[in-house]
Order: structure tokens, then C-alpha cells, then sequence
């Protein structure tokens, strides 16, 4: 039965430190089914730090987690895949010589029988299943068996989050998806989040170009020095304002 | 323009099938003793081995290392081989101790790549070493003599329908080598550790446990070359194995695999170790000196290096 009053992250008071700094101070933020989140702040505000704990990748000093009203402890990068978290962090960590279906099925490969101690990989199967997940987000990649290498910096982005999709998250984390990418791709990939959303996903990602916020996300964080300094609608603020809350 | 681009593609992706068909004619050509069965033997029978090695070669290659060590492997195979045999053990169990021998060569260079920082070409390079140490403290006195009548015939000169056994194994040993490539977890996960380790641990694929099973079977390959030069010399040596090692890398370089990782396959290999036998025999059969040898085989390198280039860019 879907939970449908309680919102699907929600994270309070979180606290971390490293040595004597204080990267995170008490910070509350809440994601709603089927919300795109930009997470903005300028360099050192926390914002890598605060993705990194939500993906079960760095353990939090104190503070909850909630998921869908319930608390857990996301106790590493695989048990937040469970909690149906997924992350893709910058360098994308694709394997540039191979092709766009084996690096989705990375290390989770579709077989057709095992063979003692190897697994027979059904191919044909798996490159059905890995068009039909970058048809559904959206991502243009005409030939599946290109290597990666090849396709460009969008492409290379559709194939990463197209990993994600293969374990139906709830939630997806991007950190700066378009850092690299040039104004037709950036344009792709944005309209790429906004198509996760309309598959039900939700989604926080962390940019430094406010446009894109402005222009994907439901919903705007700021952060500076490691606290919450904002949280507002897109649609009542503006980007003058968000500016004025990152520098303070 | 298009002409030239044409040309730099067909030639980028098939030097090797062009050129091995080059180099065959062309012996023809340079010596009519080349293109008779006894001498189509010898180039089989040789090849068995180096192609052996160069596979296993080409499993370390493709996951991003190297192994130094494979030329001392088919040393310390050959003496412990002898040993097994003249302690009166059944050649089946001696044959099975022998891979055993290799394959923990290969897991103690594979742990050490594994588990620490050291780069695998100086981890293999102190193998090369050791192994080839040990290899002649187990051979005391001259060579062992291994005379075994079914040894013999199974590793030097039994055929089936006049091929010889050690090319039926080396074709085997490729059709298993290519499917496990191509088909299968293993294979894949190869693939993707030499192409970025990295990522490869992130996806929670085992990185440790497979470069510990590549360098394994590396080693146990180079147990095969091993077993077959034994049995045609009849005698378990350290003395064998020389330079093996840097034969096994041209031929993987030659045949398409690229030193940094993520790229090799076994057919390609296999032309290559051809090549690189059908040199060595023509070039011995026109009586050319063994300098020449070195020279054409550096050359031939360098000449496939840039191959690849061009098909790497195109």
C-alpha cells in the first residue's frame, strides 16, 4: 500500500565533521515522490557531502533518515541500492571500452545458463532489456554497440543513469550532470531528469549552473558553509535570490 | 580524401589477416622447403607452445597487467614435471601436480597484485626471478631424463589424422579461451577491470579474485608450453623457458591487445603467434642469421604498434 502522506526522504539534523571541520551542520531537507531537487551552494558549502551520505557512501556524525516516514541507517553504497537509492557521481564510472548494454549490466549480467564456475551471457536479451531502458529515459544512443568511448559527454551520461534504472529506483542522485557537457548535450540530459521524473522517479541533483535548476527542478536547496540557508518552490524565488543565499 | 580514409580502415582492421597471408607466399616464394608437410609440422608444433603462453598472456594483458614471470613458469614446470615422474607417481597425477604448481605461482603473483600497490610488472619481474631460481635448485645434475612412452605420445609426437596432439590442444585451448572471452561473467569482467578498475569494484564485481584466477591461468598456461617442450626434448630442464616471455608479449602486441588493458581477443592471437612462427621458421630455413632474426622481430613490433594506432584512430 503506497504511502502516499509521508514524503520519501526526509533527512533531519544531520551532522559531519571531518577533524575540525564542520562540513554538515544540522541539516534537514525532504524529497517528495516524484520531485526534481537541485542541491546548489557554492564550493566547500556541503553539498558533495550530503549526497555522499544520503548514497550510503559516507557514515553521518548524527541525525535521521527517513524513507517513506520509516528511519533507516544507510549503512553503505549497496544497501542504499536496496533502500532503491541510486547514485551517479561525476567521473560516471563507465568502462570506456566497452559497449552501452555491458556497461548498464555491469557486473550484473543477464544469463542463460551457468557453466561451473561461468556464467553464460545471454546478449541478445540483455541489449533488448538495455534499448528499452534508454528509450525510456530518453537518452539517444544510436547504436548500442558502440563503445563507450566514443559517444559524447550526454550520451556517456544517458548510459550511467541508465545503469541506475536497471534496480527501478525511487530515487536518483546526479552530482553536477552537466558539469562537462556543452549546450545541446546539457540540454539533452536536463530534459533527461525531467523524464525520470515522469517515470515516477525522484531525483536531486547538484549544479552549479542555477539556469538549469531554474529550469528542471521542482524545487531549489542552498547550502553555504555546511548549513541550509534555503529551501524554496523554483516557482517563488528567483535566481537573484538563490544567489544572494549562496554568498550570504 | 575518402580513398585514403578507406584504405587507413581496412588496412587498420585487418593488418594481421593481410599480412600473414603476405608472409606465407613470400615464403613460399624464398624456399620450396617451406610448403612441405614436415615443415608445416615443425611450424605447428612450435607454435603450440608460444600460443599456449600467449594466451595466458593475453588474459593478464586484457585486465590491465603483464607477466614476466611465464618464461621461468615453463622452467619450473619441466623440473618439477620430472621430478613427479621419476618419483614413480602416474603421469596423470604427475601432470595434474604440475598444473597445481603452476596455477600457485600464479595465485602468489596474483595475490601480490592483487592485495598491494606494486605494479604487476615488478611483482612478475621478481617471479621471473624466483621461479626460475627454484626451478634449477629442483634440478640437480644435468637434466632429468623423461622417457615415457604414453608422455611421449600424448605431448611430442601422437596425431590424430596426422595433426599433432599439441596443436589439437593449442586449437582447444583457443575455442575454450575465446568463448570464455566472449560469452561468459568471467570473460566480461576481464574487460571492464583492464578498461577502468575502478568502476569495476564500484558495480561489485570482485576485482581481487579475478586477477588472482587471470594470473592463475596464466601461469598454468605457460605449464602447457612447459609440459609440451619437456616432452619433445624427453627431458625436464630449467634450462628451457629463455626469453619466452617477451615472445608471448610481441605475440600479444602483434595480435591486437593493448598493454593498458580493456582490449584483446583470441583469434587475433592466434594469427599472430602464426606469424611470428612462419617468420622464425622461413627466415632459419633461408639460412639467415639469428641477428636478422632480432632485427625483422622488432621491426615486426613496431610496424604492428602503429597498426593499431591507425585503427584506434579510425
Amino acid at each position: 500500500m503506497e504511502e502516499s502522506n509521508h514524503p520519501l526522504l526526509e533527512v533531519r539534523h544531520i551532522y559531519k565533521r571531518f577533524g575540525g571541520v564542520t562540513a554538515l551542520e544540522d541539516i534537514s531537507i525532504t524529497v517528495h515522490k516524484q520531485e526534481v531537487v537541485g542541491l546548489v551552494g557554492d564550493n566547500g558549502a556541503g553539498k558533495s557531502t550530503l549526497i555522499k551520505i544520503i548514497a550510503g557512501a559516507l557514515p553521518m556524525d548524527s541525525g535521521t533518515i527517513y524513507i517513506d516516514g520509516k528511519p533507516v541507517r544507510i549503512r553503505s553504497p549497496r544497501h542504499a541500492k536496496a533502500l532503491k537509492i541510486e547514485t551517479v557521481y561525476q567521473d560516471l564510472a563507465l568502462c570506456d571500452n566497452l559497449n552501452a548494454t555491458l556497461n548498464i549490466f555491469l557486473g550484473r549480467y543477464q544469463f542463460m545458463f551457468r557453466l561451473g564456475l561461468f556464467g553464460v551471457i545471454n546478449k541478445r536479451d540483455m541489449e533488448r532489456e538495455a534499448e528499452k531502458i534508454i528509450n525510456r529515459i530518453g537518452a539517444e544512443i544510436p547504436n548500442q554497440k558502440t563503445l563507450v568511448r566514443y559517444l559524447s559527454g550526454g550520451q556517456r551520461q544517458g548510459v550511467a543513469i541508465g545503469r541506475t534504472m536497471y534496480t527501478e529506483p525511487r530515487l536518483i542522485i546526479l552530482d553536477e550532470p552537466t558539469a562537462a557537457l556543452g549546450v545541446g548535450e546539457t540540454k539533452k540530459v536536463l530534459k533527461l531528469i525531467v523524464g525520470l521524473r515522469s517515470q515516477g522517479i525522484a531525483v536531486i541533483f547538484i549544479s552549479h549552473t542555477l539556469q538549469e535548476v531554474f529550469e528542471t527542478a521542482d524545487r531549489v536547496v542552498v547550502l553555504r558553509n555546511g548549513r541550509k540557508v534555503g529551501d524554496k518552490l523554483v516557482q517563488e524565488t528567483s535566481i537573484q535570490e538563490i544567489i544572494h543565499l549562496m554568498i550570504g | 580524401m575518402r580513398l585514403r580514409a578507406t584504405a587507413q580502415a581496412v588496412l587498420g582492421k585487418y593488418y594481421l589477416y593481410i599480412f600473414i597471408v603476405i608472409i606465407f607466399f613470400v615464403s613460399c616464394f624464398l624456399s620450396d622447403k617451406f610448403f612441405t608437410v614436415r615443415n608445416m609440422e615443425n611450424i605447428l608444433i612450435h607454435n603450440a607452445v608460444i600460443a599456449s603462453i600467449a594466451l595466458g598472456m593475453l588474459f593478464v594483458v586484457i585486465s590491465g597487467g603483464i607477466d614476466l614471470s611465464v618464461g621461468s613458469v615453463v622452467a619450473l614446470s619441466s623440473t618439477a614435471l620430472a621430478i613427479f615422474i621419476q618419483a614413480g607417481l602416474p603421469l596423470p597425477l604427475a601432470i595434474l601436480l604440475t598444473f597445481c604448481v603452476g596455477a600457485g605461482v600464479g595465485f602468489m603473483n596474483g595475490f601480490f597484485i592483487a592485495y598491494t600497490r606494486i605494479a604487476p610488472l615488478i611483482v612478475t619481474l621478481a617471479s621471473l626471478s624466483l621461479i626460475k631460481g627454484a626451478a634449477y635448485l629442483l634440478q640437480t645434475g644435468y637434466g632429468r631424463r623423461l622417457y615415457d612412452p604414453v608422455f611421449d605420445f600424448l605431448f611430442a609426437s601422437g596425431s590424430i589424422y596426422k595433426i599433432p596432439l599439441p596443436v589439437i590442444y593449442m586449437i582447444l585451448l583457443y575455442l575454450i579461451a575465446h568463448f570464455i572471452l566472449s560469452s561468459t561473467d568471467f570473460g566480461k569482467n576481464i574487460y571492464a577491470i583492464g578498461g577502468n578498475k575502478q568502476a569495476s569494484y564500484l558495480v561489485g564485481i570482485n576485482v581481487r579474485g579475478h586477477l588472482m584466477a587471470v594470473y592463475a591461468l596464466c601461469s598454468m598456461l605457460a605449464v602447457v608450453g612447459g609440459i609440451i617442450v619437456s616432452a619433445r626434448l624427453m627431458m625436464g630442464t630449467a634450462r628451457i623457458g629463455e626469453g619466452y616471455e617477451l615472445d608471448a608479449i610481441a605475440t600479444a602486441v602483434l595480435g591486437g591487445a593493448a598493454l593498458i588493458g580493456g582490449r584483446g581477443s583470441a583469434f587475433k592471437i592466434l594469427i599472430a603467434a602464426f606469424i611470428l612462427g612462419i617468420m622464425s621458421n622461413i627466415l632459419n630455413l633461408t639460412g639467415v642469421a639469428i641477428y636478422y632474426q632480432m632485427l625483422m622481430k622488432g621491426g615486426i613490433l613496431l610496424v604492428a604498434a602503429m597498426a593499431q594506432e591507425v585503427e584506434w584512430q579510425s
